[in-house]
């Protein structure tokens, strides 16, 4: 069920289960991820792909199982993952700026009694520029769009160079030049050896941009080639038998 | 002129005088970041939780600082047990417990002969009492707290913005969050004596929050309620003097004008120069395009 590209060790979870009070929210997830590998976690509100991704990120330690880095068991975050949250989980009202925002991930290499520094300003303006966003680089985060919203995150995951990117939810509510530009970029990151893997609720989405598909629903349901996942069984087992017009899209797809 | 100087005159007001303005500025600066996280309910149930400690310390004697810090300490560690039971959440036990705290400490002050001086003097303050020794002591934990939270500004504000990526960053947010609770809970008993135990939140929340009002730059917010947190305690025990009012009243009252002419009046988000200004830019709502139809 669970596709193994090849046979390094890059980024696994062993049987890995959450529960939340007497709640289970993923129940043995054994997953493979390799280098230069776009996957997508899909599943419908509330199958548990924040959960994936947060146990990923070393934030959440699950009830049971592991999860390995480069072969280790990991017990909390690793600056080698560069988690992205979910535009919607953060306080946009927070008082900062654009630029504030991305130059946060400068702080483990600037000592706390200096101010940040020209090159890190510098930096942050390089990889605002990346994602369109440098013009707006003074702008207080309350007065962006959805879209440059995700692009200020981008720019910040893209600075903080790791070779792991997790995303959460990096299309919903955004324009379609942002969707564009950000699929683009995640495809350079795959291209330079990095693995990126997106939760989306979004298949069509999903199936155009992923060398990969998840298919979640508290546990794997299926996973592999976008063409060989998205088929009428799989999704009737993710989603359940209400969304038989996803099941005949993704039926279309697959034939 | 003498209506500024004449206080002065009294070593007992120049004292209070110092410990007023010194108590507004600290609390201005953590007061910031109560407002930004969200934790005015928390700083409240601290202040509370702490009273236990404070009378113990007044009727067996010691270092109030060590005494709150405990009771603050105890109550804090509470709280985390008590919310990490599934079914209650954090504002549910921060409820419980701190009521529960503040009326041990009222049981063990209500043993007392001088019941009800001892017990208006720890909630409404008593600044005409503050001595050097005090000021010294406030000043000093005033300076440890204002310098922990300015070398751990960049961790507290990431936590404040998004604490799961500042956790997936590395970062130890419940060590930060740990370390805050400490700060909130000196700052607060370094203003005991000033404002007392039930005022003390004005002064953590209302300056910051009027300097969140006031501007979209964090350090700038910082600057801003400091500044207004130690006008209000100068002003504000000014006014006391004159009118011979009690002067943690005063110093919160000021405070809450501020407030109150700056949600009203700032010229980007007060609600009647908003007001104002759409008026302008529509001047007749009345006349639209719907009216000839």
């Amino acid at each position: 069920m669970n596709t193994t590209p090849n046979g390094s060790s890059w980024l696994e979870t062993d049987s890995l289960s959450v529960h939340f009070g007497d709640r289970s929210a993923l129940e043995s997830v054994s997953l493979t991820f390799a280098p230069s590998e776009i996957v997508a976690l899909a599943g419908p509100n509330g199958a548990g792909k924040s959960t994936l991704l947060r146990c990923l990120a070393g934030v959440l330690q699950p009830s049971h199982g592991v999860v390995r880095l480069h072969g280790d068991v990991i017990h909390r975050p690793s600056p080698d993952v560069v988690y992205v949250p979910q535009r919607t989980a953060v306080d946009w009202t927070f008082p900062s700026s654009v630029i504030d925002v991305v130059l946060m991930v400068r702080m483990r290499r600037r000592s706390r009694f200096r101010p940040y520094s020209k090159e890190d300003r510098s930096l942050a303006m390089e990889h605002l520029a990346i994602v369109g966003m440098d013009h707006l680089a003074n702008v207080q985060i309350s007065q962006l769009s959805g879209g440059q919203q995700q692009r200020v995150f981008l720019a910040r995951a893209l600075l903080a160079d790791g070779s792991i990117y997790l995303l959460d939810e990096p299309f919903t509510g955004i324009d379609a030049p942002t969707q564009e530009l950000i699929s683009g970029l995640l495809g350079q990151l795959c291209q330079s050896g990095k693995t990126v893997i997106s939760a989306t609720h979004d298949l069509e989405q999903a199936a155009a941009t992923s060398d990969r598909i998840i298919l979640v629903n508290r546990t794997v349901v299926a996973a592999g080639p976008p063409d060989e996942v998205l088929t009428a069984a799989n999704l009737g087992a993710a989603y359940g038998g209400h969304f038989s017009a996803l099941a005949r899209l993704a039926g279309k797809d697959a034939a | 002129m003498e209506w500024l100087t004449d206080p002065w005159a009294y070593p007992f007001m120049q004292n209070a005088f110092l410990a007023a303005t010194l108590v507004g500025l600290i609390c201005g600066i953590t007061g910031t970041f109560v407002t930004l996280k969200g934790l005015a309910f928390m700083g409240d149930a601290l202040s509370h939780a702490i009273f236990p400690g404070v009378v113990l310390a007044y009727i067996v004697g010691g270092s109030f600082l060590i005494w709150a810090m405990v009771a603050a300490v105890i109550v804090a560690v509470l709280i985390g047990v008590v919310s990490s039971h599934a079914r209650l959440n954090n504002d549910t036990a921060i409820g419980v417990l701190f009521v529960g705290a503040f009326a041990v400490g009222i049981a063990i002050i209500s043993t007392q002969q001088t019941y009800a001086r001892d017990l208006t003097s720890l909630l409404i303050g008593s600044i005409l009492g503050v001595s050097r020794r005090d000021l010294y002591l406030t000043a000093l934990v005033g300076a440890f707290v204002v310098t922990v939270i300015l070398l751990t500004r960049r961790e507290l504000s990431a936590i404040a913005f998004d604490a799961v990526f500042a956790e997936a960053f590395g970062i130890r947010v419940r060590f930060y969050e740990l370390l805050f609770l400490v700060l909130l809970s000196l700052t607060i008993v370094m203003s005991l004596q000033t404002v007392g135990n039930i005022l003390v939140l004005a002064l953590l929340v209302t300056p910051s929050a009027t300097a969140r009002l006031l501007t979209v730059r964090l350090p700038a917010m910082i600057g801003l309620s400091a500044a207004i947190g130690a006008f209000s305690g100068l002003a504000g025990l000014y006014l006391s003097y004159h009118l011979a009012i009690s002067s943690g009243a005063s110093i919160v009252l000021v405070a809450t004008g501020i407030f109150a002419l700056v949600f009203l009046f700032s010229p980007r988000t007060g609600i009647i120069t908003t007001a104002i200004r759409q008026q302008r830019h529509y001047p007749h709502p009345e006349h639209d395009t719907f009216a000839s139809s």
